[in-house]
């Protein structure tokens, strides 16, 4: 296939299955997605039907138990051949992980120590990045929140994270993802708990460390809106299998995919009750 | 979010905050309390000694209790023995000290071991707590056993932290056949009686206080692992351990950056009860008359 020997390839996934210990079916049934560089990917699907599962499988976070099969590779300017993520040894997962490809977890809140301050905790991933001293680290920590929009970073750095607000902790996540200067940027729902506004300001910050850096983003998310603000390509999941894989104006097209079309008139839905102020909620 | 777990999250933070202007209040008394004895067994000899704090002798000025009291610590000790205007006392000042020239006493002018006239004296105003059936001081036995109390629960918690830490924290981190393997190995020493152990040690290699020590140390961490490693593994699946793996965080990092620190609070407070456990198994091994040398002096023997 010449398209799997595209230069521009960053990351490619063939007939991955994921099933789960103890699980009756695959979690993921022959998922096929691939990522060229600097592109953005929105991963569309109903809740459940295994997207963080794939998030998951490409950063090699399953749980043990879990069956893996089929390839992901990662390319790379450094490396010659691509590297099979499926079979890397962990020492080596390590120089993968937050330096070539990233992820920014569902739930912002929980994916921050609760015992330790904001600060140590974006000294702690520069210092696994880069070899700084401890006084040029809290600089860094510094600069990287102000550059993911926080205005105050003085004060925010002694907080403990109990004290963000959700906007301000997925903030933070994105400043800790964006330390490593990734290729590829998994971002796992960033928007689903925040208000419009918010939502708008977080498709802002992923938009400009893909211009600055030449970042590529997966994004999942179940909502369309965002999907369309954001990416170059939109595949759709139902079930355990990826359904859709088109630029998001075809999807004006009435050919798609059902599992698709109701996602759209979904998110189209949830826009007319807000602008109905939530009478008919049904 | 749903409003149920918001309200949740309200309730637990604010019931902490409150916990912990409690604790503020009682944490600064228990600070004071610990504070106070490891002042008296630290500063021992200056509170009672047989020997003044400082006198005039043979034309110069000496530290007795000064330098009895900072041989005691490790480092300064030795940095003392070379400076000069301390030196070892070499005269006993009850005996050759001229009664009229310059001295300063500590408050109970007696040693732990020192020999009064007369034995089972109540109170007065020369020996506060009265004197034992052999007719030493019984505050000055007490200020002095302090100091063997102290050493005792000290040291001997170090030990069990150290080790408790480690096991507890190595078998939550890799769980499975390790975990197995550290549980059982836990329940075992919990089995071993640490008072008749000590008993069959000291039998064994000796009297003394590392026996004791030791001893203590390797039986009483039990409890510390055990807590540990429950905290461990609560936090080993937690969201923000997966979040640390995905910036490439290895293992020992996780585990002393992120998986300790939680459970470092648990650990603490047992190693803390802990202490006063060691105390009271030391202080009963005195009383029982484990130690029979009469050159050390333990708060067991005078409470009993
Ligand atoms: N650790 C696990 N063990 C067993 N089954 C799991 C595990 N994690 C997820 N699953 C199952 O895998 C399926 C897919 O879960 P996944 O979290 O990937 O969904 P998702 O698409 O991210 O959903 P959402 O939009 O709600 O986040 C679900 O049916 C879930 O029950
Ligand atoms: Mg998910």
């Amino acid at each position: 296939m010449t398209n799997t020997r595209d230069r521009d390839t960053l990351l490619q996934i063939r007939d991955l299955r994921v099933r789960y210990d103890q699980a009756a079916a695959d979690t993921l049934d022959r998922v096929s997605l691939s990522i060229k560089r600097q592109e953005a990917v929105a991963l569309l699907g109903d809740s459940g039907c295994g997207k963080t599962t794939l998030a998951l499988a490409m950063m090699r976070l399953l749980p043990n138990g879990a069956m893996v099969s089929g390839s992901i590779e990662l390319r790379d300017g450094d490396y010659a051949t691509p590297i099979e993520l499926t079979r890397l040894a962990e020492d080596r997962l390590r120089e993968v992980r937050g330096k070539r490809m990233a992820m920014l977890f569902q739930s912002p809140q929980r994916s921050l120590n609760p015992v330790l301050r904001i600060g140590s905790q974006i000294e702690e991933v520069i210092r696994v990045h880069t070899n700084v001293r401890r006084a040029d680290a809290r600089l860094k920590a510094i600069q990287s929140l102000t550059r993911v929009g926080i205005t105050d970073p003085e004060r925010i750095i002694r907080a403990w994270p109990h004290e963000l607000s959700g906007g301000m902790a997925q903030r933070i996540g994105l400043a800790i993802t964006l330390a490593g200067q990734p290729d590829l940027l998994i971002a796992d729902e960033p928007t689903s708990s925040l208000d419009a506004n918010a939502k708008a300001q977080v498709v802002e910050l992923l938009r400009k460390p893909r211009r600055t850096m030449g970042m590529a983003i997966l994004l999942i998310t179940h909502d369309w809106t965002i999907a369309r603000a954001l990416a170059d390509r939109v595949c759709v999941m139902d079930g355990n299998r990826i359904v859709e894989d088109r630029q998001p104006e075809e999807f004006e097209a009435h050919n798609i995919h059902p599992a698709a079309r109701r996602l759209i008139d979904a998110s189209n839905r949830r826009l007319r009750i807000a602008v109905t102020n939530g009478d008919d909620v049904r | 979010m749903s409003v149920a777990s918001r309200v949740g999250e309200d309730i637990i933070l604010r019931r902490s905050t409150s916990i912990a202007g409690k604790r503020s209040v009682l944490t600064k008394f228990a600070w004071v309390v610990a504070l106070c004895v490891v002042f008296v067994a630290v500063l021992a000899p200056l509170l009672a000694w047989h020997q003044p704090i400082v006198c005039k002798y043979q034309g110069t000025y000496d530290f007795p209790a000064v330098v009895d009291t900072v041989r005691q610590i490790p480092v300064l000790g030795s940095y003392l023995e070379k400076s000069k205007p301390f030196r070892f006392p070499t005269f006993d000042a009850r005996k050759t000290l001229d009664p009229d020239s310059f001295a300063i006493w500590p408050p109970i002018p007696f040693g732990p071991i020192e020999l009064m006239a007369d034995a089972n004296l109540s109170s007065s105003r020369a020996h506060w707590l009265g004197t034992d059936d052999r007719g030493r001081d019984v505050l000055a036995r007490l200020i002095h056993g302090t100091r063997v109390s102290v050493r005792v629960g000290l040291y001997s918690m170090l030990l069990a932290g150290a080790i408790g830490i480690v096991v507890g924290a190595v078998a939550g981190f890799f769980g499975g056949m390790c975990d197995w393997v550290c549980s059982r190995f836990i329940e075992i020493v919990m089995c071993f009686p640490a008072f008749f152990l000590i008993l069959a040690v000291m039998a064994w290699i000796g009297e003394g206080l590392t026996g004791v020590i030791l001893v203590i140390g390797f039986t009483q961490w039990t409890s510390i692992a055990r807590l540990v490693r429950a905290e461990v593994v609560r936090g080993r699946e937690a969201d923000f351990v997966m979040a640390a793996r995905s910036y490439g965080a290895s293992n020992t990092h996780i585990l002393i950056r992120h998986l300790l620190p939680g459970a470092l609070g648990p650990a603490v407070v047992a190693m803390t009860f802990g202490v006063a456990d060691a105390i009271l198994l030391e202080a009963g091994l005195s009383w029982v008359g484990v130690w029979r040398s009469v050159a050390d002096a333990f708060v067991g023997l005078d409470a009993a």
